[in-house]
Protein backbone atom coordinates (compact mmCIF):
# COMPACT_ATOMS: atom_id res chain seq x y z
CA UNK A 1 0.00 0.00 0.00
CA UNK A 2 1.44 3.15 -1.27
CA UNK A 3 1.15 5.99 1.66
CA UNK A 4 0.08 9.26 0.76
CA UNK A 5 0.56 12.76 1.71
CA UNK A 6 -1.23 14.33 -0.67
CA UNK A 7 -4.62 15.42 0.22
CA UNK A 8 -6.15 14.86 -3.65
CA UNK A 9 -3.93 11.89 -3.87
CA UNK A 10 -6.23 10.33 -0.75
CA UNK A 11 -9.24 11.74 -2.75
CA UNK A 12 -8.27 10.73 -5.95
CA UNK A 13 -7.44 6.54 -4.18
CA UNK A 14 -10.89 6.95 -3.42
CA UNK A 15 -12.72 7.22 -7.04
CA UNK A 16 -9.68 4.92 -8.45
CA UNK A 17 -11.99 1.40 -8.28
CA UNK A 18 -14.88 3.15 -9.93
CA UNK A 19 -12.52 4.96 -12.56
CA UNK A 20 -11.45 1.25 -13.11
CA UNK A 21 -14.62 -0.05 -13.34
CA UNK A 22 -15.80 2.81 -15.98
CA UNK A 23 -18.23 3.77 -13.28
CA UNK A 24 -17.50 7.56 -12.39
CA UNK A 25 -19.74 10.06 -14.58
CA UNK A 26 -17.64 11.73 -17.33
CA UNK A 27 -16.10 14.74 -15.63
CA UNK A 28 -14.92 12.87 -12.61
CA UNK A 29 -13.25 9.91 -15.21
CA UNK A 30 -11.41 13.14 -16.86
CA UNK A 31 -10.12 14.48 -13.54
CA UNK A 32 -9.12 11.11 -12.55
CA UNK A 33 -7.35 10.39 -15.87
CA UNK A 34 -5.55 13.35 -15.64
CA UNK A 35 -4.15 12.81 -11.84
CA UNK A 36 -3.09 9.73 -13.22
CA UNK A 37 -0.96 10.78 -15.59
CA UNK A 38 1.01 13.13 -13.48
CA UNK A 39 1.05 10.85 -10.09
CA UNK A 40 2.88 7.60 -10.56
CA UNK A 41 2.11 6.81 -6.92
CA UNK A 42 -1.84 6.51 -7.78
CA UNK A 43 -0.80 4.78 -11.29
CA UNK A 44 0.93 2.19 -9.00
CA UNK A 45 -2.49 1.98 -6.74
CA UNK A 46 -4.64 1.37 -10.45
CA UNK A 47 -1.96 -1.32 -11.35
CA UNK A 48 -2.42 -2.93 -7.63
CA UNK A 49 -6.31 -2.73 -8.28
CA UNK A 50 -5.99 -4.17 -11.58
CA UNK A 51 -3.95 -6.83 -10.51
CA UNK A 52 -6.42 -8.25 -7.90
CA UNK A 53 -9.26 -8.38 -10.31
CA UNK A 54 -7.10 -10.22 -12.48
CA UNK A 55 -6.19 -12.68 -9.85
CA UNK A 56 -9.73 -12.82 -8.59
CA UNK A 57 -11.01 -13.83 -12.43
CA UNK A 58 -8.90 -15.84 -12.47
CA UNK A 59 -9.82 -18.23 -9.86
CA UNK A 60 -11.72 -21.91 -10.93
CA UNK A 61 -15.57 -21.65 -11.80
CA UNK A 62 -16.70 -24.21 -9.05
CA UNK A 63 -19.70 -26.22 -10.65
CA UNK A 64 -22.04 -28.41 -8.52
CA UNK A 65 -20.89 -31.94 -8.23
CA UNK A 66 -24.63 -32.95 -10.31
CA UNK A 67 -26.83 -30.85 -12.06
CA UNK A 68 -28.92 -29.79 -9.27
CA UNK A 69 -31.74 -28.28 -11.64
CA UNK A 70 -32.20 -31.99 -12.91
CA UNK A 71 -32.77 -33.13 -9.62
CA UNK A 72 -35.75 -30.76 -9.20
CA UNK A 73 -39.10 -32.57 -9.29
CA UNK A 74 -40.97 -29.76 -10.49
CA UNK A 75 -44.29 -31.97 -9.65
CA UNK A 76 -44.30 -31.49 -6.98
CA UNK A 77 -43.08 -28.02 -6.08
CA UNK A 78 -46.12 -25.51 -5.50
CA UNK A 79 -47.65 -24.04 -8.81
CA UNK A 80 -46.23 -20.45 -10.00
CA UNK A 81 -48.74 -18.19 -7.43
CA UNK A 82 -51.11 -17.26 -10.38
CA UNK A 83 -53.76 -15.85 -7.99
CA UNK A 84 -51.99 -14.99 -5.57
CA UNK A 85 -53.29 -10.61 -4.74
CA UNK A 86 -50.94 -8.53 -2.68
CA UNK A 87 -52.88 -7.61 0.67
CA UNK A 88 -53.16 -3.94 -0.29
CA UNK A 89 -55.36 -4.64 -3.64
CA UNK A 90 -57.49 -6.26 -0.99
CA UNK A 91 -58.32 -3.48 1.66
CA UNK A 92 -61.57 -5.61 3.18
CA UNK A 93 -59.69 -8.37 3.69
CA UNK A 94 -57.15 -5.90 5.88
CA UNK A 95 -59.71 -3.59 7.44
CA UNK A 96 -61.06 -7.48 8.49
CA UNK A 97 -58.37 -8.42 9.77
CA UNK A 98 -57.42 -5.24 11.98
CA UNK A 99 -61.17 -5.23 13.49
CA UNK A 100 -60.86 -8.99 14.43
CA UNK A 101 -57.78 -8.67 16.08
CA UNK A 102 -59.39 -5.19 18.02
CA UNK A 103 -62.07 -7.33 18.73
CA UNK A 104 -59.97 -10.03 20.48
CA UNK A 105 -57.91 -7.74 22.59
CA UNK A 106 -60.69 -6.10 23.37
CA UNK A 107 -62.84 -9.43 25.00
CA UNK A 108 -59.40 -10.25 26.13
CA UNK A 109 -59.31 -7.03 28.49
CA UNK A 110 -62.84 -7.31 29.54
CA UNK A 111 -62.35 -10.67 30.52
CA UNK A 112 -59.03 -9.41 32.66
CA UNK A 113 -60.88 -7.08 34.26
CA UNK A 114 -63.74 -9.00 35.80
CA UNK A 115 -63.42 -10.60 39.57
CA UNK A 116 -62.74 -13.87 39.86
CA UNK A 117 -65.00 -15.55 42.46
CA UNK A 118 -64.23 -18.86 43.78
CA UNK A 119 -67.38 -19.84 44.82
CA UNK A 120 -70.37 -18.63 43.68
CA UNK A 121 -72.99 -16.61 46.55
CA UNK A 122 -76.33 -17.55 45.31
CA UNK A 123 -75.34 -22.09 44.98
CA UNK A 124 -74.56 -23.88 48.19
CA UNK A 125 -71.27 -25.44 48.72
CA UNK A 126 -71.18 -29.05 50.15
CA UNK A 127 -67.66 -28.48 50.96
CA UNK A 128 -67.69 -24.82 53.13
CA UNK A 129 -69.79 -24.81 56.26
CA UNK A 130 -69.24 -21.13 56.59
CA UNK A 131 -71.34 -21.23 53.45
CA UNK A 132 -74.12 -23.05 54.02
CA UNK A 133 -77.59 -23.12 51.79
CA UNK A 134 -79.89 -20.16 52.65
CA UNK A 135 -76.71 -18.01 54.10
CA UNK A 136 -77.53 -14.28 53.36
CA UNK A 137 -73.74 -12.89 53.17
CA UNK A 138 -73.88 -9.34 54.68
CA UNK A 139 -73.67 -7.11 51.51
CA UNK A 140 -70.34 -4.21 52.67
CA UNK A 141 -69.53 -2.08 50.33
CA UNK A 142 -65.28 -2.33 49.65
CA UNK A 143 -64.36 1.09 50.63
CA UNK A 144 -65.31 -0.50 54.50
CA UNK A 145 -64.11 -3.57 53.81
CA UNK A 146 -60.54 -3.03 55.93
CA UNK A 147 -62.44 -1.45 58.78
CA UNK A 148 -64.97 -3.95 58.84
CA UNK A 149 -62.49 -6.87 58.87
CA UNK A 150 -60.20 -5.35 61.02
CA UNK A 151 -61.16 -6.29 64.94
CA UNK A 152 -61.44 -10.09 63.13
CA UNK A 153 -57.88 -10.38 63.17
CA UNK A 154 -56.86 -9.38 66.53
CA UNK A 155 -59.12 -12.59 67.52
CA UNK A 156 -56.82 -15.08 65.33
CA UNK A 157 -53.96 -16.13 64.48
CA UNK A 158 -53.21 -15.00 60.82
CA UNK A 159 -50.84 -17.42 58.83
CA UNK A 160 -49.95 -16.92 55.40
CA UNK A 161 -52.32 -18.11 52.81
CA UNK A 162 -50.46 -20.51 50.36
CA UNK A 163 -51.50 -21.03 47.11
CA UNK A 164 -52.33 -23.74 44.87
CA UNK A 165 -53.36 -26.08 47.62
CA UNK A 166 -55.65 -28.32 46.73
CA UNK A 167 -57.49 -28.68 50.26
CA UNK A 168 -61.20 -27.72 49.75
CA UNK A 169 -60.90 -25.80 52.67
CA UNK A 170 -59.14 -23.35 51.11
CA UNK A 171 -61.24 -21.21 49.38
CA UNK A 172 -61.50 -17.75 47.57
CA UNK A 173 -64.36 -15.73 48.84
CA UNK A 174 -65.27 -11.83 47.73
CA UNK A 175 -65.20 -9.10 50.47
CA UNK A 176 -69.32 -9.76 51.10
CA UNK A 177 -67.92 -13.15 53.00
CA UNK A 178 -64.73 -11.42 54.64
CA UNK A 179 -67.23 -9.35 56.37
CA UNK A 180 -69.53 -13.20 57.35
CA UNK A 181 -66.12 -14.64 58.87
CA UNK A 182 -64.94 -11.42 60.53
CA UNK A 183 -67.86 -11.10 62.60
CA UNK A 184 -66.72 -10.98 66.19
CA UNK A 185 -69.91 -12.94 67.13
CA UNK A 186 -69.29 -15.80 65.49
CA UNK A 187 -65.85 -17.53 66.30
CA UNK A 188 -66.92 -20.50 66.63
CA UNK A 189 -66.38 -22.59 63.33
CA UNK A 190 -62.76 -20.73 62.46
CA UNK A 191 -59.44 -21.38 64.81
CA UNK A 192 -57.13 -19.39 62.14
CA UNK A 193 -57.66 -17.12 59.46
CA UNK A 194 -55.09 -16.12 56.88
CA UNK A 195 -55.25 -12.98 54.67
CA UNK A 196 -53.72 -12.21 51.52
CA UNK A 197 -54.23 -10.29 48.51
CA UNK A 198 -53.78 -11.26 45.28
CA UNK A 199 -53.01 -8.56 41.91
CA UNK A 200 -57.05 -8.52 41.36
CA UNK A 201 -57.51 -7.33 45.12
CA UNK A 202 -59.45 -10.52 46.45
CA UNK A 203 -58.70 -11.72 49.38
CA UNK A 204 -57.80 -15.57 50.34
CA UNK A 205 -59.07 -16.83 53.14
CA UNK A 206 -57.65 -20.03 54.54
CA UNK A 207 -59.51 -21.61 57.66
CA UNK B 1 -36.60 -32.83 -25.88
CA UNK B 2 -35.47 -32.69 -29.69
CA UNK B 3 -32.21 -30.30 -30.65
CA UNK B 4 -34.61 -28.33 -32.90
CA UNK B 5 -36.64 -27.39 -29.72
CA UNK B 6 -33.50 -26.90 -27.20
CA UNK B 7 -32.12 -24.69 -30.15
CA UNK B 8 -34.95 -22.73 -30.69
CA UNK B 9 -34.98 -22.15 -26.45
CA UNK B 10 -31.18 -21.74 -26.74
CA UNK B 11 -31.55 -17.95 -29.28
CA UNK B 12 -34.26 -16.99 -26.99
CA UNK B 13 -33.37 -14.29 -24.28
CA UNK B 14 -34.11 -15.32 -20.53
CA UNK B 15 -37.13 -12.95 -20.42
CA UNK B 16 -38.19 -14.50 -23.58
CA UNK B 17 -37.61 -17.68 -21.89
CA UNK B 18 -39.88 -16.89 -18.91
CA UNK B 19 -42.47 -15.03 -20.82
CA UNK B 20 -42.81 -18.97 -22.42
CA UNK B 21 -43.00 -20.71 -19.30
CA UNK B 22 -45.15 -18.54 -18.11
CA UNK B 23 -47.79 -19.43 -21.14
CA UNK B 24 -47.29 -22.98 -21.40
CA UNK B 25 -46.21 -23.89 -18.07
CA UNK B 26 -43.80 -26.31 -20.06
CA UNK B 27 -41.17 -27.67 -16.79
CA UNK B 28 -38.83 -28.20 -19.66
CA UNK B 29 -38.74 -24.34 -20.35
CA UNK B 30 -38.49 -23.88 -17.14
CA UNK B 31 -35.10 -25.95 -16.36
CA UNK B 32 -33.30 -25.15 -19.56
CA UNK B 33 -33.91 -20.85 -18.29
CA UNK B 34 -32.44 -22.09 -14.58
CA UNK B 35 -29.67 -23.94 -15.91
CA UNK B 36 -28.43 -20.88 -17.89
CA UNK B 37 -27.33 -19.65 -14.52
CA UNK B 38 -26.94 -22.48 -12.54
CA UNK B 39 -23.27 -22.83 -12.51
CA UNK B 40 -22.78 -19.22 -11.79
CA UNK B 41 -25.07 -19.17 -8.26
CA UNK B 42 -23.45 -22.08 -7.18
CA UNK B 43 -20.17 -20.51 -8.09
CA UNK B 44 -20.91 -17.14 -6.59
CA UNK B 45 -22.87 -18.88 -3.66
CA UNK B 46 -19.42 -20.86 -2.83
CA UNK B 47 -17.13 -17.50 -3.20
CA UNK B 48 -19.45 -15.93 -0.92
CA UNK B 49 -19.94 -18.89 1.54
CA UNK B 50 -17.15 -20.68 1.53
CA UNK B 51 -18.98 -23.73 1.24
CA UNK B 52 -20.00 -26.32 -1.26
CA UNK B 53 -22.50 -28.23 0.42
CA UNK B 54 -23.96 -24.78 1.43
CA UNK B 55 -23.83 -23.53 -2.20
CA UNK B 56 -25.32 -26.53 -3.58
CA UNK B 57 -28.55 -25.66 -1.13
CA UNK B 58 -28.76 -22.10 -2.34
CA UNK B 59 -29.06 -23.73 -5.90
CA UNK B 60 -31.57 -25.84 -4.79
CA UNK B 61 -33.58 -23.06 -2.93
CA UNK B 62 -33.41 -20.64 -5.61
CA UNK B 63 -34.58 -22.56 -7.92
CA UNK B 64 -38.14 -23.61 -5.89
CA UNK B 65 -37.85 -19.48 -5.20
CA UNK B 66 -37.73 -18.93 -8.57
CA UNK B 67 -40.51 -21.13 -9.64
CA UNK B 68 -42.93 -20.26 -6.75
CA UNK B 69 -42.58 -16.56 -7.60
CA UNK B 70 -41.83 -16.32 -11.80
CA UNK B 71 -45.30 -14.44 -12.08
CA UNK B 72 -43.82 -11.80 -9.96
CA UNK B 73 -41.09 -10.70 -12.17
CA UNK B 74 -41.07 -7.27 -13.62
CA UNK B 75 -38.96 -5.79 -16.53
CA UNK B 76 -38.03 -3.39 -13.91
CA UNK B 77 -34.19 -4.90 -13.46
CA UNK B 78 -32.89 -8.31 -15.36
CA UNK B 79 -34.00 -11.55 -15.29
CA UNK B 80 -30.48 -12.70 -14.18
CA UNK B 81 -30.21 -9.56 -11.33
CA UNK B 82 -33.49 -10.33 -10.11
CA UNK B 83 -32.47 -14.51 -10.29
CA UNK B 84 -28.86 -13.60 -7.51
CA UNK B 85 -31.56 -11.02 -6.05
CA UNK B 86 -32.72 -14.51 -5.01
CA UNK B 87 -29.59 -16.35 -4.25
CA UNK B 88 -28.00 -13.59 -2.63
CA UNK B 89 -31.46 -13.34 -0.48
CA UNK B 90 -31.03 -17.41 1.10
CA UNK B 91 -26.79 -16.70 1.19
CA UNK B 92 -28.09 -14.13 3.64
CA UNK B 93 -30.31 -16.98 5.41
CA UNK B 94 -27.61 -18.80 5.75
CA UNK B 95 -25.10 -16.35 6.69
CA UNK B 96 -26.97 -15.40 9.53
CA UNK B 97 -28.07 -18.95 10.79
CA UNK B 98 -24.07 -19.27 10.92
CA UNK B 99 -23.60 -15.57 13.28
CA UNK B 100 -26.25 -17.23 15.14
CA UNK B 101 -24.87 -20.34 16.22
CA UNK B 102 -20.52 -19.49 16.21
CA UNK B 103 -19.21 -21.13 18.82
CA UNK B 104 -15.81 -21.19 19.99
CA UNK B 105 -12.98 -23.05 17.34
CA UNK B 106 -12.62 -26.83 18.10
CA UNK B 107 -10.63 -28.94 16.34
CA UNK B 108 -11.69 -31.98 14.83
CA UNK B 109 -9.71 -35.02 13.66
CA UNK B 110 -11.19 -36.36 10.23
CA UNK B 111 -9.15 -38.03 8.06
CA UNK B 112 -11.78 -38.45 5.17
CA UNK B 113 -12.29 -34.57 5.38
CA UNK B 114 -12.35 -33.57 2.00
CA UNK B 115 -12.12 -29.76 1.47
CA UNK B 116 -14.17 -29.30 -1.35
CA UNK B 117 -16.92 -29.82 0.67
CA UNK B 118 -16.31 -28.35 3.77
CA UNK B 119 -16.57 -24.49 4.77
CA UNK B 120 -12.59 -23.08 4.51
CA UNK B 121 -13.32 -20.81 7.43
CA UNK B 122 -15.58 -22.73 9.45
CA UNK B 123 -16.32 -22.43 13.03
CA UNK B 124 -14.99 -25.85 13.10
CA UNK B 125 -11.42 -26.42 11.89
CA UNK B 126 -10.12 -29.65 11.15
CA UNK B 127 -7.29 -31.33 10.85
CA UNK B 128 -7.46 -32.52 7.01
CA UNK B 129 -5.51 -35.77 5.57
CA UNK B 130 -3.02 -36.03 8.48
CA UNK B 131 -2.18 -39.74 7.28
CA UNK B 132 -0.85 -37.98 3.78
CA UNK B 133 -0.63 -34.31 4.01
CA UNK B 134 0.26 -33.91 0.01
CA UNK B 135 -2.62 -32.54 -1.78
CA UNK B 136 -4.41 -34.80 -4.12
CA UNK B 137 -3.52 -34.60 -7.44
CA UNK B 138 -6.60 -33.29 -8.85
CA UNK B 139 -6.69 -30.73 -6.18
CA UNK B 140 -3.38 -29.54 -7.07
CA UNK B 141 -4.56 -29.49 -10.98
CA UNK B 142 -7.15 -27.74 -10.19
CA UNK B 143 -6.01 -25.38 -7.63
CA UNK B 144 -2.89 -23.05 -7.79
CA UNK B 145 -1.22 -21.70 -4.47
CA UNK B 146 -1.89 -18.55 -5.19
CA UNK B 147 -5.81 -19.24 -5.79
CA UNK B 148 -6.22 -21.03 -2.27
CA UNK B 149 -4.57 -18.17 -0.82
CA UNK B 150 -7.07 -15.86 -2.73
CA UNK B 151 -10.13 -17.41 -2.05
CA UNK B 152 -9.15 -17.51 1.79
CA UNK B 153 -8.42 -13.78 2.23
CA UNK B 154 -11.86 -13.21 0.34
CA UNK B 155 -13.22 -15.38 2.88
CA UNK B 156 -11.55 -12.84 5.69
CA UNK B 157 -13.79 -9.68 3.96
CA UNK B 158 -16.63 -8.53 5.82
CA UNK B 159 -19.90 -10.27 4.51
CA UNK B 160 -21.58 -7.34 2.68
CA UNK B 161 -18.26 -6.96 1.22
CA UNK B 162 -17.12 -10.17 -0.36
CA UNK B 163 -20.35 -10.03 -1.49
CA UNK B 164 -20.15 -7.03 -3.55
CA UNK B 165 -16.35 -8.13 -4.48
CA UNK B 166 -17.73 -11.52 -5.80
CA UNK B 167 -20.44 -10.44 -7.51
CA UNK B 168 -18.66 -7.57 -9.71
CA UNK B 169 -15.29 -9.12 -10.00
CA UNK B 170 -15.95 -13.05 -10.68
CA UNK B 171 -19.59 -12.37 -11.51
CA UNK B 172 -19.06 -9.75 -13.67
CA UNK B 173 -22.40 -7.45 -12.49
CA UNK B 174 -22.69 -3.70 -12.89
CA UNK B 175 -22.60 -1.08 -9.97
CA UNK B 176 -26.53 -0.53 -10.74
CA UNK B 177 -27.31 -4.33 -11.45
CA UNK B 178 -25.37 -4.89 -8.10
CA UNK B 179 -27.66 -2.19 -5.97
CA UNK B 180 -30.35 -4.36 -7.42
CA UNK B 181 -29.14 -7.35 -6.36
CA UNK B 182 -28.30 -6.31 -2.85
CA UNK B 183 -31.06 -4.11 -2.15
CA UNK B 184 -28.79 -1.00 -1.50
CA UNK B 185 -27.98 2.33 -3.11
CA UNK B 186 -25.16 2.77 -5.68
CA UNK B 187 -22.81 4.91 -3.91
CA UNK B 188 -23.29 2.02 -0.96
CA UNK B 189 -21.82 -0.20 -3.98
CA UNK B 190 -19.00 1.90 -4.75
CA UNK B 191 -18.21 2.42 -1.28
CA UNK B 192 -18.37 -1.48 -0.10
CA UNK B 193 -16.04 -2.61 -3.44
CA UNK B 194 -13.85 0.18 -2.53
CA UNK B 195 -13.14 -0.94 0.82
CA UNK B 196 -13.54 -4.64 0.04
CA UNK B 197 -10.33 -4.76 -2.74
CA UNK B 198 -8.75 -2.44 -0.24
CA UNK B 199 -8.66 -5.16 2.27
CA UNK B 200 -8.38 -7.79 0.53
CA UNK B 201 -5.07 -6.32 -1.66
CA UNK B 202 -3.87 -5.78 1.99
CA UNK B 203 -4.54 -9.28 3.21
CA UNK B 204 -2.52 -10.16 0.37
CA UNK B 205 0.13 -7.65 0.57
CA UNK B 206 2.40 -10.62 2.59
CA UNK B 207 1.74 -12.94 -0.10
CA UNK B 208 2.63 -10.62 -2.57
CA UNK B 209 5.47 -9.16 -1.59
CA UNK B 210 7.00 -12.74 -0.50
CA UNK B 211 6.58 -13.86 -4.34
CA UNK B 212 3.82 -16.97 -5.17
CA UNK B 213 5.09 -20.03 -4.05
CA UNK B 214 4.91 -23.04 -6.29
CA UNK B 215 2.63 -25.85 -5.24
CA UNK B 216 5.16 -28.32 -5.41
CA UNK B 217 7.36 -26.81 -2.77
CA UNK B 218 4.50 -27.51 -0.53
Amino acid sequence: MIFMNDSICRQIVELLDAYRDNELSGSEQTQVKNHLDACSNCRKELESINRLINDLQSLPIKTPAVDIVDKLDLSILPLPADNVVPFKKRPWIAIGAVAAVLLIFAVASQKQNEPRLAVNHNQPSPTNPLIAENHKPISVPPARQKETSSPAFSQHTVIPAQKNLPDHSEILVSSAEIAYLADPQDTSLTDTIGIATDEDGLYEIKI
Amino acid sequence: MNPENEKLQADLSDEALLEKFRQTKDPNLFKSLVRRYQTRVYNAAYRILGNAEEAEDVVQDTCIKLHQNINKFNRNCTFAAWLFRIAHNTCLDILRAKQRKKVAPTITFDPQFNSDTESVFDTTSVISQAADPSPNPAEALEFSEQNEVIAQKLQELPDIQRTVVVLHDIEGFSYQEIAEIVGTSLGTVRSRLHYGRSKLRELLDAYYSSGPVSPASR
